[in-house]
Order: C-alpha cells, then structure tokens, then sequence
C-alpha cells in the first residue's frame, strides 16, 4: 500500500478490516498457523522455560524496599489493568508489565511517589513491545492517566533507566503464551470445539490476571505451572474429561533437560528433575479455588459486569467455587458487620455468591473488594486490598491518583 | 559492559533506514571495527517500539547466523546500538562478485543453506524476523551468512495473534499478506527466503512489485492465479478480487536455467502461494539440495548416495516431474 493514503484510503481499510472479521477465514487461517505451529512448539516450549527462569522477579529483595511494600501492590495492578482494559490492549502487555515492575523493584530502591510512574512506565514499554503501533499512548496521555502528577521528562527519564536496569529485556514468557502453547497440545490428543477452546482461553486468563494481585501465590510459582493449573481449574469448571497425569508426564517430557541449568548431569539419567509435578499443582489449585471469587475492581469490572460477554462463563466460574469450597464454608453465612466507615470504600462483605447485577453500577465499583473477615477468606492469604487508608499513603497524597471515581477520566475521552 | 558513545570512533556511513542510520565504527580501546546504529529519540514518543523489540529480541538470539548484538548506548536524545561488523550486505556483494548480479550455484547453496539455519532459530525461538531481503542479510568475507535489522521483527505465539499488514518490503511479501492475511506466521519469512533465492541465481529480484496489486499480478503472473480450487479460501481474504486476470503457473526452469532441478524443486517448495504449503525451514534444510552440506565426506556421499535419498521423508525425496511438491 502507498504511503500517502487518497481519499477512500479510510473506506478501504475499513472495508478490509470488515472483511478480516470473517469467522471462516478467521478459521482457516487458524487452521492453517496450528498446522504450521505443531513443529515450533516443543522447541518455543523449551525456550519459554528457560526464558521463564533468567526473568524472574527476586521477593526477598522486593521485600527490603524502605518505602514501597506488596499492600501497594495490588492497587497499582489495579490501577494498570483498568487502563490496559480501557485501551484494548493485548493479552500479554498486563502480565509483561507486572513483570517489568517486579523485576525492576528487585534490582532498584523506589520511591513511594514514584511507584505509580514505574507501572507506567512499564505499561509503556510492555504496550510498545506488544502491541500495534495506532494503540500505543504518547507521553502526553501517560501525563493524562496520572492526572499530570509527573512531569513528561520524568517518563523519558525513567524508561531510559528503567530498560539500562532490565539489560533490555523486556519480551517476557507471559500466561497467555503458555496457555496457548498448552490448549495446542490439548487440542492434538482431543477433538475440542473451537468455542469451548476459546471458553478456556477466557477462564484460565481470568485466573491468571487473578494470580497476579495476589503475591503469595504470585511469587511461589512459576508462570508455567500457573498457566497450567489455570487451565486445567477451567477444564473443571466446564466439567470436561481431562487425564491431568498424562498431560503432565507429556510435559515433562517435552522439556529439555540440558537447555534447563541443570547441574550435575550424573544424576540426570536416573532421576530427572520433574518441573511440572503433581504435588506442585495440586497445591497451587486448593490455593486458587479460594481465591476465584475475589477479584479486584479492574476485573470485576472487565468479566463480571452485566454486559460483558464473559458473564455466562463466570456464573460457572462462581458455581463451581461455591460447590468446592462446600465443605469449608460454615453454613450459616451470619453476616458481619460492614466496617465502621462512612465512604463506600470500605470493603464490604461481599464475595460473590451470586452475580448480583445491580451492584455493578459504576458508584458502586469499589465496594466488589472482599472483605477480609468474610468467610471464604482464608488467613494465609493476602487479599488485594488494603484499608482506605493505606489507599491514600500508598500512592503519596498529592494525586490520590487511584481512586477511580474522580480521577480515571483520564483515559476516556469522551 | 556500559558504553559511552565515546568509547567508539565513528567513520563512514553505511546505510540509513526510515528509523535510523547506521555508521561503520571502531572501538577506540580494542581497535575492532564494529556498526553503529544510530537512532534518534523523539520527545513525545520516547524509546521507539522497533528498537525495544530488535534489542530485546536480538538479546535473545545468540547463533552463528544471526547478527551479534554488543552494546547499547542509551543518552537523553540518541540511542546507538552497537552491532558486530559485517563487510557487506548481499544486495552489495552481488553487485560486486555476481555475473550481473547472479552468483555461481555454490555460493547460493551456501547462502541459502545460512539463510534457512537463521531463520529455523527464529522461528525454533518464536520470533518472526518480517524483514528478509538482500539488504538486511549481512555478508563477512569469510563467506558467513547473518540475518540482520530485527527492526520488524516480533515475537509470535500460538495459535497466533493478528499483525499488521504492513511488513516485509513490498517485493519480498507473501502473497497470502498481500491479500490481507492478518493471521501470518513462520510462512511469511520463507517466502521471502524462496524470492532471495532466485534473485542470488539471477541476478534479478523475482518480483519488483510497484504497489500492493502489481505486486499481487507480478506473482500471479508466474505462479498462477489462484482461485478457490487451487487454494480453498482465497476468495475470503479482504484483497480478493473476482476479476483479476487469470494467469496459468509458468515453469519455473525457464526463469532460472542454470538451477538444476533439484534446487528448483527446493525453490518450488519456498515459493507455495499458500502459506500452509509452503515448506518449513528445517524441512527445507533437509532437502536432498543440501545433501553435501549436510554429509560433507565425499566419500560417503558416493558410497550412500542411494540410501541417502531413500532415507528421506516420501515429499521430499525427488522432485516430481513438474518440479512441484504436493501436497
């Protein structure tokens, strides 16, 4: 095509883009990249892994910052997700970024009023990596996002530091590549329908953006095995027939034991070391299913509200964590008292029980928080939230940048 | 190791893209003669999404045919990324050491054999390069063979996302982009290796398309004009038309006769039209063409020459009489 686009320019790319919708050749050309596909992916498998451990965030050393700490973490993922959502961005930019702001929080002190400039900044890059040039904010709507709080030399500045930190390595295994990769595998041993293909797809990336505010769980585990157990919580909740052991043993089989830094290869030949084992996994999903229900504001917003396509799906999301956890919650659900507090802020206690529809109006986004005292909420567990309190010290008082009601105008220009 | 722009001395220019320039340098402390790349930063936009992705892809791509990434020098106004230095680019030496720009099969086999091997890592490492052609494929004096300018280049998964239409320049893309495939994969750089190919034995770019249907009629004009029984589902692309002119497959020996049959059977099966029919890169560097780079002992090559060939997979074993592969 020509540089410099006539008149009908917009007509016809339009046209093509209207016509690129077509399911068939949506289809068949899926078709076609799975067939080509099937001879990359023990090798992208292997690769993905060994990418996976040179990239990995160090929780200790987070740990030590002095002024920022992991109850501000999660009200920043929020913050990112609400704006990756809002510009359409790909599925890998949310966890590429979180990534890129663990791994940097892992080598370099931060700021407490610089923490929301770093989620920026990262979302920047990742987006600039990831996605289609026409999607990605220029500095003046990064200033725009944070209500002008920094100045658009501090955004150069901290990229500029930010990629000399990382090495500039910033393409990062993420959720999506394996759950991809493993739905492919999935596929070649069963005969799966491309709309129950895509219903796991949904699911098990709901639970993986999940994981990621949740930093005992986040931390503990490798992507790998959390996009596995994502997926296969999801195969469960659409109740389908799965050897969870053979797929297992066929993924240990795949991986190559020599790319992993293995160490003393005398050992290797006896007793190979199992990356993906069944005690791992079946610890990772007894500590996922308590947290289904719990979602922060971004994703409650994004799969649960009354117009999302995704509601169908997470109605047996809900279902099927309400039948697991049977057992454990206590029968007679006697309501605690709402935090004495008088915003709506305060977390209710509300897990969902039932999507109840009308509670999803935009005043009332902050209240789909859980409520730490509710029953579902198991002590080992840190939930994304903190009180309102820790909200406003958390991102420095001067933007009070994340509370969405005032200050998300932001991104939408409406 | 953290460089300052100091550290090297620049000399001549060797090329400029749309991006940025690329200067030949030499280290100041060691000597070497190195590329320096020079990009500069815009103030709105900051880092430039093609240089995060080529740098933090090329990190990741450490082989023997593949350009080596040394440094990057990142200032508040220029980024200058630091390359190992290559003699030329293939455009250059055909110029110079080709007959008319055509190089003696021997060279082509080698080169073709180093192009496939580069881009097998790419993909083997889910990267998609988007950019093949003579000009980014770097040439040493010893005869080594290195992919170069990631600028395109992007990771891919499975199944796979959409891209933009817009790679690849206009003369290298496949046809199946051409019509408007936003769902390409690994196929797109073999084509490209299957026009480099020709163009290394003639002298002459296969086909020097001036926008995007003359570049659709220059292919259909030797490879045929595909319809939806040569090619189920064409007709479903966004750039398909129902009246182009309808042109029949031409032989491919006619164009390029001085390759022997063997290596246009190899070309035949680079050049498919559709992306699912063209053949992969380790497939292809196992095609019996290459057998002397892969059983270098002339000896064994007599003695196994017939077990050789009934070793390989069925498709691949010779070429059929009209020199195409099915299917």
């Amino acid at each position: 095509m020509n540089n410099s686009p006539d008149f009908f320019h917009q007509i016809r790319l339009s046209n093509s883009s209207f016509k690129a919708a077509n399911f068939n050749l949506q289809l068949l050309e899926f078709k076609s990249h799975s067939n080509v596909i099937k001879e990359y992916r023990i090798d992208m498998f292997n690769h993905l892994l060994s990418l996976e451990s040179s990239t990995l965030p160090n929780l200790s050393l987070i740990q030590q910052q002095p002024e920022i700490n992991l109850k501000m973490r999660p009200l920043l993922l929020d913050f990112l997700l609400d704006v990756i959502n809002k510009l359409g961005l790909s599925k890998s930019t949310f966890p590429c970024t979180v990534n890129l702001i663990d791994r940097y929080c892992s080598t370099r002190i931060v700021k407490k009023q610089h923490y929301q400039l770093l989620g920026l900044t990262c979302l920047w890059i990742s987006c600039k990596n990831l996605d289609s040039k026409y999607k990605i904010p220029n500095l003046s709507d990064l200033s725009k996002m944070c209500c002008n709080c920094y100045d658009k030399k501090l955004f150069l500045e901290m990229e500029n530091h930010l990629l000399k930190s990382l090495g500039w390595v910033v393409s990062v295994p993420t959720f999506d590549s394996f759950i991809d990769l493993y739905l492919n595998l999935v596929t070649t041993f069963n005969n799966v329908s491309n709309q129950v293909l895509n219903d796991l797809k949904v699911l098990s990336l709901y639970i993986c953006e999940l994981i990621q505010f949740y930093p005992n769980i986040y931390f503990n585990y490798n992507t790998s095995l959390m996009s596995l157990t994502s997926l296969v919580i999801s195969i469960k909740i659409l109740n389908l027939n799965f050897n969870l052991n053979e797929f297992l043993k066929l993924l240990n089989s795949l991986i190559d034991v020599d790319d992993l830094n293995d160490s003393d290869s005398d050992t290797k030949t006896t007793d190979p070391v199992e990356h993906f084992t069944y005690s791992k996994f079946s610890n990772l999903s007894k500590l996922l299913v308590k947290i289904l229900k719990c979602p922060p504001p971004s994703l409650k917003l994004k799969y649960f509200n009354e117009n999302s396509k995704f509601i169908k799906l997470m109605e047996k999301l809900i279902n099927f964590t309400n039948v697991s956890l049977e057992p454990m919650t206590p029968k007679s659900t006697s309501k605690l008292p709402p935090t004495p507090n008088s915003s709506n802020i305060s977390p209710i206690n509300e897990v969902l029980d039932n999507i109840n529809l009308k509670n999803f109006k935009s005043s009332n986004q902050i209240n789909c928080l859980p409520s730490p005292n509710s029953p579902q909420f198991v002590n080992n567990i840190h939930p994304p939230m903190v009180h309102p309190n820790d909200r406003k010290r958390a991102l420095g008082t001067e933007g009070g940048d994340l509370k969405r009601s005032k200050s998300v105008p932001l991104l939408f220009i409406e | 190791m953290v460089g300052s722009s100091s550290q090297f001395q620049q000399l001549e220019k060797l090329g400029e893209g749309t991006y940025a320039t690329v200067y030949k340098g030499r280290n100041r402390a060691t000597g070497a003669l190195v590329a320096l790349k020079e990009i500069n930063l815009d103030s709105e936009e900051g880092t430039p999404s093609t240089a995060i992705r080529e740098i933090s892809l090329m990190k990741e791509l450490d082989y023997h045919n593949i350009v080596t990434l040394y440094d990057v020098i990142h200032t508040e106004n220029k980024l200058t990324i630091v390359f190992e230095y290559m003699d030329r680019d293939l455009k250059r030496y055909m110029e110079v050491h080709g007959n008319n720009g055509a190089l003696d099969l021997k060279t082509v086999k080698s080169f073709m054999f180093q192009l496939l091997k580069g881009i097998m890592f790419c993909h083997d490492n889910r990267v998609l390069h988007r950019d093949l052609k003579p000009q980014n494929l770097l040439i040493s004096n010893k005869g080594e063979l290195k992919l170069g300018d990631f600028g395109l280049a992007r990771a891919f998964g499975i199944p796979f996302n959409t891209f933009s239409n817009e790679v690849v320049t206009l003369w290298y893309r496949a046809p199946d982009v051409l019509l408007g495939s936003r769902a390409y994969t690994t196929s797109i750089d073999i084509w490209s290796a299957g026009c480099i190919f020709a163009e290394m034995c003639t002298g002459k770019p296969l086909f020097p398309g001036s926008a995007n249907d003359d570049q659709l009629m220059k292919i259909f004009r030797l490879m045929g004009t595909p319809n939806e029984r040569t090619w189920p589902g064409v007709s479903s692309y966004p750039n398909y038309k129902n009246n182009w002119q309808i042109f029949v497959p031409q032989d491919l020996r006619l164009l390029i006769p001085n390759l022997d049959s063997m290596g246009l059977n190899l070309l035949n099966s680079l050049l498919q039209m559709r992306p699912e029919a063209r053949i992969t890169a380790r497939q292809a560097l196992q095609h019996p063409w290459f057998h002397e780079i892969n059983n270098p002992s002339p000896l064994m090559h007599h003695i196994n020459d017939s077990q050789q060939q009934s070793q390989q997979p069925p498709q691949q074993q010779q070429p059929s009489n009209n020199g195409q592969i099915n299917y």
